[in-house]
């Protein structure tokens, strides 16, 4: 501190105050003018291109946010639509579940229904054949037990008997062995 | 200023001529902020190359960082961006000018060489008339903004007054007045007195450790450096603040005072009232 006490009373002492202090307004002048010419140079050379560095970047940053937000908007409409289309699938398929049940129930119906009437057409054509076979076989009987009555019959008379000719006896001998039994 | 195998410290507080053009001296500290001059150009200008390119080396990546970071300042103090780009030349320059400026004055042949006698090289900012220079061109450009926002007679009733209509606002347009000239005055007066003292503290620190000096030295000029931006960054931001501040609305004084009476008589005195 005393150093710089003494220094400046040395320079002091030799003039004036602004001397001392070593201002000299040519110098002042001269720093002046140097700054500002540095100023006015930076300022048209080079910081527009520095300002125009950063607003480039902010309004990319700027754009990107927006198109980051636009695509989240753009998401939550998607997926909006995405769970109203999901909505309207799935309603759409309750709805076809639903008529495709009826319509099987439909057609089990029918189904069972020909089934039955297919079940009762065979029993019954089942039925109709056997009654025919019985018949046959019944009919198949009495030309043979009619043949058996005049074969014994002409082994018991002795005498050839026509089984055409006396067919009609035959028959009521074996109706009223029938009514009989 | 001076050097550490020397057995006396020799601090001058002009700077000292080393030679003349005509009857113009150019003095050591001159040659070192002409030097700063040339390193903020070349690197401003690199840096504006590099960006309309493309191809941003770290250098002009930290230039161009550090512009934006004190342009985002200037926006948040004057809270105006148009008005913050027309200010930002100006400020900028300076931190710039002052940060080279401060940092070459810690290179080791300032005040080592010596020319007649005189050293060659002084640090840039360790002259009165450069730190006035760049006070003398704030304190303008305040003044500019001040009459652009209130006009040259709105401007002049900052500091005018009519004694008989408002006595106490008339001494306070006095006294702004003269906080307007303190306020240049300390401006320079703050950064020539950082730096000035900030090389007699390494230049001391460099005569009291003799030949340990390459052991003491580097922390003190690594606290210079610190020192340089903390001051660079203090002017630019006083600069900014004078700036908005001449330019921020005129109060009315007549409206605020019968304000301040109306709330007064109205409130209540006790102990919760405002004195």
């Amino acid at each position: 501190m005393q150093l710089l006490f003494n220094t400046f009373a040395e320079t002091a002492s030799s003039g004036s105050l602004f001397e001392a202090l070593g201002i000299d307004v040519r110098l002042l002048v001269l720093q002046t003018i140097a700054f500002l010419l540095l100023v006015g140079a930076l300022a048209k050379w080079v910081y527009p291109v520095f300002i125009r560095a950063i607003d480039n970047r902010q309004e990319a940053l700027e754009a990107g946010m927006k198109a980051s937000q636009e695509a989240q908007k753009q998401a939550e409409k998607s997926e909006k639509a995405i769970q109203k289309e999901i909505h309207e699938a799935r309603k759409q398929a309750d709805d076809i579940l639903a008529a495709a049940r009826k319509e099987s129930n439909v057609i089990l119906a029918e189904t069972e229904e020909k089934a039955k009437r297919r079940a009762e057409n065979i029993v019954a054509e089942a039925k109709a054949e056997m009654n025919n076979q019985l018949q046959a076989a019944r009919e198949s009987l009495k030309s043979e037990t009619r043949k058996l009555v005049a074969e014994a019959t002409e082994v018991i008379i002795d005498e050839k008997i026509d089984p055409s000719k006396d067919a009609k006896l035959i028959d009521r001998a074996l109706t009223q062995a029938q009514e009989r039994g | 200023m001076l050097f550490a195998a020397e057995s006396k410290i020799h601090v001058s507080l002009p700077a000292e001529p080393i030679f003349h053009i005509g009857s113009l001296p150019i003095t050591n500290s001159m040659l070192v902020m002409l030097a700063a001059y040339a390193i903020v150009i070349a690197l401003m200008f690199k840096t504006a190359n590099a960006l309309r390119t493309g191809r941003k080396s770290r250098l002009a990546t930290a230039v161009h960082w550090m512009f934006e970071i004190l342009l985002n300042t200037i926006e948040e103090v004057t809270g105006d961006k148009e008005k913050a780009r027309r200010i930002a030349p100006l400020a900028i320059t300076m931190f710039f000018s002052v940060l080279v400026g401060y940092w070459l004055g810690l290179l080791p042949i300032v005040g080592a060489v010596k020319w007649h006698g005189h050293e060659l090289f002084r640090g840039g900012i360790t002259d009165l008339n450069f730190t006035f220079a760049l006070a003398i061109i704030t304190m303008l450009t305040v003044q500019v903004y001040a009459i652009k926002q209130h006009g040259i007679f709105g401007n002049a009733k900052r500091y005018f007054i009519n004694p008989l209509k408002d006595p106490a606002h008339s001494f306070e347009g006095i006294l702004e007045l003269i906080a307007e000239f303190s306020r240049g005055t300390a401006l320079s007066l703050r950064l020539f007195g950082n730096v000035f003292a900030g090389e007699v503290l390494i230049a001391v620190i460099a005569f009291l450790s003799q030949w340990i000096t390459p052991l003491s030295q580097p922390f003190f000029l690594a606290f210079e450096l610190f020192i340089g931006f903390i001051q660079s960054y203090v002017f630019f931001m006083l600069t900014i603040v004078f700036i908005s501040l001449g330019s921020a609305p005129v109060e009315h004084h007549k409206e605020d005072a019968e304000e301040s009476v109306s709330t007064q008589t109205k409130e209540p005195v006790g102990l919760g009232s405002k004195a």
